[in-house]
């Protein structure tokens, strides 16, 4: 969606005329950054202008105290992300398909749905600690809601007759569920794989601006605290690009490898 | 990608009317409130965390109490709301107007898209120390991150359901001479209502969020703030007043926004099926 968010149509005409707009839009941008901050509209020591954000930019990828942080909190988001699609995707299917399980999880996830995820970061710090535990477990929080609801709309919406089909051809349930309800259902999660992405990134961003002792949020707040403004805006762009880019692989991967996907993703 | 929040209707005793539906209704909403209650209170006497780390439910509701009646409580909730509903306020007009002009018209549409599309998928809550620099410790700052978080679900949905409106609907009203202006106004945006409903049900979980979050990060008043000073003073108890209350505020708006919502669909599908 985020590559193709219009969607509409008369959207797609190639050409060079047609990439005259977008590198306008990027251009007049980027040149109201540049200039503002050099006419004294805005305070060169609040906004710096986008050149020397650029100089910056190099400055923290080269930084090795940034890539090791980089590192932890890859780390910590993977783990909680993982967590979340092996937990989230079999309860959603389930409560497709049974009855019961849909009854007592619904309500739990209509009243959580309005939660901010994040608010709960001071607490299971108070109750687990500041380390790894705390933030993983926070990733899971925010990964969860969007992944369970898209594995049960993609599994409800499963049209009866296949999994009729299988079930009288000699399936049982449980190998209905994995190899005919599971497929069908995969283009929903996978969108919902895809919020849940955006969504967690915030949360561990928003939790290591918290708790302040590692990760890629620890070190933007480090440079706030010193009043550093240049490197606050260069690292903040860094970090703008990283979710940026994982969302781009996400989709390219997905496209590549399951080509029969049709539709956005 | 615009995912679809919780349909309100899946639990499908909740249609039901009368009295009995009512108290089905009562006990489909009290149930996870009982349920998480009884966690607390269970896990809180277990002994697996101390009373410091994880108070029991009646220690938090005296807090609560003492702080209702000092004042505090009240003013932190109504600055906190204040800039939940301004955000939202804010990036729904925004996000609204812009999405129809990127949806219906071609030039806006190239020109924002590379921008939105970068800027979408990115966490935004990175640039809040940057948005402090440039709007201060107060109000400002705390609106701007809830608008930011909130503004980009109903952009995305207001395009995607704009582009879609039914041509035929558009070439009716421009052949009995509605202006361009007019067309976006009283044919584009009531089609695409249903749509740019369900991405601003998303915004307002972002401008919640993003609001809550950045009175914990840096600031000075809010229910945010007052999670944090207890946290950084160890009022334990205090910490989890805060976190009930935004969870309670956060409940109550997504409830009243399904009931606008199903007030301003009532004529769609979307409407009666939903809310």
């Amino acid at each position: 969606m985020a590559t193709e968010p219009a969607g509409g149509a008369g959207t797609a005409r190639g050409g060079p005329a047609a990439l005259l707009p977008p590198a306008a839009g990027v251009a007049l941008l980027l040149l109201v950054w540049e200039v503002a901050p050099r006419l004294g509209l805005v305070r060169p020591t609040s906004v710096p202008p986008f050149s020397e954000v650029l100089g910056e930019i190099g400055a923290v990828l080269t930084d090795p105290a940034f890539g090791s942080e980089v590192a932890g909190s890859a780390y910590r988001w993977g783990l909680g992300f993982a967590l979340a699609v092996l937990i989230g995707v079999p309860l959603g299917v389930v409560m497709a398909r049974s009855r019961l399980v849909r009854h007592a999880v619904e309500p739990v996830l209509t009243m959580s749905y309005p939660v901010p995820k994040v608010a709960l970061t001071l607490i299971l710090v108070l109750l687990f600690g500041a380390g790894t535990t705390s933030r993983v477990i926070i990733v899971v929080l925010a990964c969860l809601i969007p992944i369970v609801i898209a594995s049960f709309h993609g599994a409800g919406a499963v049209e009866p007759w296949l999994v009729w089909s299988a079930r009288g051809l000699g399936g049982g349930r449980i190998g209905t569920l994995a190899r005919v309800v599971l497929p069908a259902a995969l283009p929903q999660i996978l969108s919902g794989v895809r919020m849940a992405i955006g969504v967690s990134i915030f949360a561990l961003m928003a939790a290591e601006l918290m708790i302040r002792q590692s990760g890629i949020g620890a070190y933007l707040f480090t440079y706030y605290d010193h009043g550093d403004t240049l490197r606050v805006w260069a690292t903040a762009a860094v970090i703008a690009a990283i979710g940026f880019l994982l969302d781009a692989v996400y989709v390219r991967a997905v496209r590549r490898g399951l080509p029969w996907l049709e539709g956005e993703i | 990608m615009v995912a679809r929040p919780v349909p309100a209707s899946l639990v499908d005793a909740r249609r039901r009317r009368g009295p009995a539906g009512a108290a089905v209704k009562a006990f489909v909403y009290a149930y996870p409130v009982v349920l998480v209650l009884v966690a607390w209170e269970a896990v809180a006497r277990s002994g697996l965390f101390t009373a410091f780390t994880l108070p029991p439910p009646g220690r938090v509701w005296e807090r609560a109490r003492a702080m209702w009646d000092d004042g505090t409580l009240l003013d932190a909730s109504t600055v906190t709301l204040g800039r939940i509903l301004l955000s939202f306020g804010l990036a729904l007009v925004a996000g609204v107007t812009l999405g129809l002009l990127m949806g219906r018209v071609r030039a806006v549409r190239l020109m924002f898209r590379p921008v939105v599309s970068f800027l979408f998928p990115t966490p935004k809550v990175a640039i809040y120390p940057a948005l402090v620099i440039l709007f201060g410790l107060g109000t400002a700052s705390k609106v701007a991150m809830g608008f930011a978080e909130a503004v980009f679900p109903i952009l995305l949905a207001t395009i995607a359901a704009a582009s879609r409106v039914e041509p035929r609907m558009v070439w009716s009203a421009a052949g009995l001479g509605t202006s361009r202006a007019g067309i976006l106004v009283r044919v584009v945006l009531p089609a695409a209502l249903p749509g740019i409903l369900t991405g601003a049900r998303i915004g307002l979980v972002g401008a919640i969020s993003g609001v809550f979050v950045a009175e914990l990060i840096v600031a000075a008043d809010g229910l945010g703030h007052a999670m944090a000073i207890g946290y950084r003073t160890l009022a334990t108890a205090d910490m989890y007043v805060a976190v009930v209350l935004i969870c309670a505020i956060g409940f109550v708006l997504d409830r009243l926004f399904l009931l606008v919502r199903a007030r301003l669909l009532a004529w769609s599908p979307e409407g009666s099926a939903d809310g």
